[in-house]
């Protein structure tokens, strides 16, 4: 009986450990170098995105969630535009290692040198779209997949970035590599899930959308 | 030294300068009777029904020379059967700035506090604020009358907090935070807010530091 027992809380261990390291309705990706190498390839000839997107934070205790809505833009090859419509304007371009932050009373510019938390923001958001995701040396990644998707699970690689996040899992659309969705999660259960929708490659995108000022 | 021996001299007639800007806080009131007002009038801790709200949240400041800018969102619930308000500060992008919760009527509990911001003064000042703004203060109690406007006294974290209430309606019109005689901070609730329900907009002028902050409630789909 007792090695029974034993043998009972060895298999739910297994098995909550399995669930842990494995995100539900994934399995891991095989070949990781030949992913990231398609993932390269696919998004060496993209010169611009834009899309729609809707963001849900969701706050850890509490059933309440707020929801946002907005355009997001990207262009090649350091330019990101991420413009809140509703409920409120608000406004973040990113371009180069500068970042324009405007709300309804004032534009402030940073320097994302300056800041490491910036940095790795605008780090996270190109890697994303640039698809180097996997040579991101704050985050540890491991690949997963399903018939529709990859998963990608940045895991902070340092101190730091442990305080900030308690990981990042990046959703990428099987068929173009597209990021279908980003899933932010704080230390504390807090995350925020962006989903990206109505994409379009490669349209010509004003340089004026870019602008920091 | 040379240079300290010239910004010496003018550094002290700034802060002369700046703390003669900030009179000895002195109201002109005739005291009431204790038995006029209690606790219960004002405090958000004896309001009956759950409600939360979120706010669209503007600070602006100055430290050290520096302008300070900054903006989230803010939501804050109170839960009537555990007398609990919960009180997150976001940024647009989602991220978590800070998360507490506040029993009345006065415990409180950390739950997250963004690395950069957390800093015991402003955890302290933040408290403070969102303690007055729902009414959670320390007895005894003492009131007074100005013209139409009750005046109820209170401790809170150190500092007296004085209610500033019209007679009539019943609605907190402002409420002053007076440390060593000086006002330091004052909040403003636009209208006027009846105690017990969250306010439409808000704002929190702290005077010695010259940091403002302005909420304004905001519509959003569940």
């Amino acid at each position: 009986m007792p090695m029974r027992n034993l043998f009972l809380c060895l298999l739910l261990c297994c098995l909550f450990s399995e669930s842990q390291a494995q995100p539900k309705g994934f399995h891991p990706v095989e070949n990781t170098a030949a992913l990231q190498a398609s993932l390269q390839k696919a998004t060496s000839s993209l010169q611009s995105i834009s899309c729609d997107f809707s963001q849900d934070k969701h706050l850890a205790m509490l059933s309440d969630k707020i929801k946002s809505k907005g355009k997001f833009y990207y262009k090649r090859a350091d330019k990101v535009r991420i413009e809140y419509t509703a409920p409120f304007h608000y406004l973040v371009v990113m371009n180069g290692g500068q970042m324009l932050v405007k709300d309804e009373q004032k534009s402030t510019r940073i320097n994302t040198r300056s800041s490491k938390t910036m940095q790795s923001v605008n780090r996270v958001m190109l890697d994303c779209m640039r698809g180097t995701v996997f040579s991101n040396p704050d985050f540890v990644v491991r690949a997963f997949e399903n018939g529709k998707q990859y998963l990608l699970q940045m895991t902070p690689a340092h101190d730091a970035m442990r305080k900030l996040f308690d990981e990042i899992d990046v959703f990428l659309n099987r068929n173009n590599y597209d990021v279908e969705r980003l899933n932010l999660k704080e230390p504390g259960g807090d995350f925020t899930e962006m989903n990206f929708s109505s994409s379009l490659h490669n349209t010509a995108l004003n340089d004026a959308l870019f602008k920091l000022r | 030294m040379r240079f300290l021996s010239c910004v010496s001299p003018i550094i002290l007639i700034a802060l002369f300068l700046f703390s003669s800007c900030n009179p000895s806080y002195f109201l002109t009131k005739k005291r009431l009777h204790t038995s006029e007002i209690s606790l219960k009038e004002i405090s958000f801790c004896h309001a009956a029904p759950s409600q939360q709200a979120w706010y669209r949240c503007l600070v602006n400041g100055k430290i050290l020379f520096k302008n300070i800018h900054l903006s989230g969102l803010l939501l804050l619930k109170y839960d009537s059967n555990s007398h609990t308000t919960r009180a997150v500060f976001t940024n647009e992008l989602g991220y978590t700035f800070f998360d507490f919760s506040l029993w009345c009527p006065d415990s409180f509990t950390v739950h997250r506090m963004m690395p950069q911001f957390d800093k015991p003064y402003l955890i302290h000042a933040l408290r403070q604020d969102i303690q007055l703004l729902l009414g959670m203060a320390q007895p005894p109690f003492s009131s007074s009358q100005i013209s139409d406007t009750l005046v109820y006294e209170a401790g809170s974290m150190g500092d007296q907090a004085y209610f500033f209430i019209n007679k009539n309606s019943g609605k907190i019109l402002h409420t002053d935070v007076v440390a060593k005689n000086h006002l330091k901070a004052r909040i403003q609730t636009t209208p006027a807010m009846s105690p017990g329900h969250l306010p439409d907009s808000f704002a929190v002028a702290h005077l010695k530091t010259n940091f403002r902050i302005e909420a304004k409630k905001m519509e959003h789909e569940e």
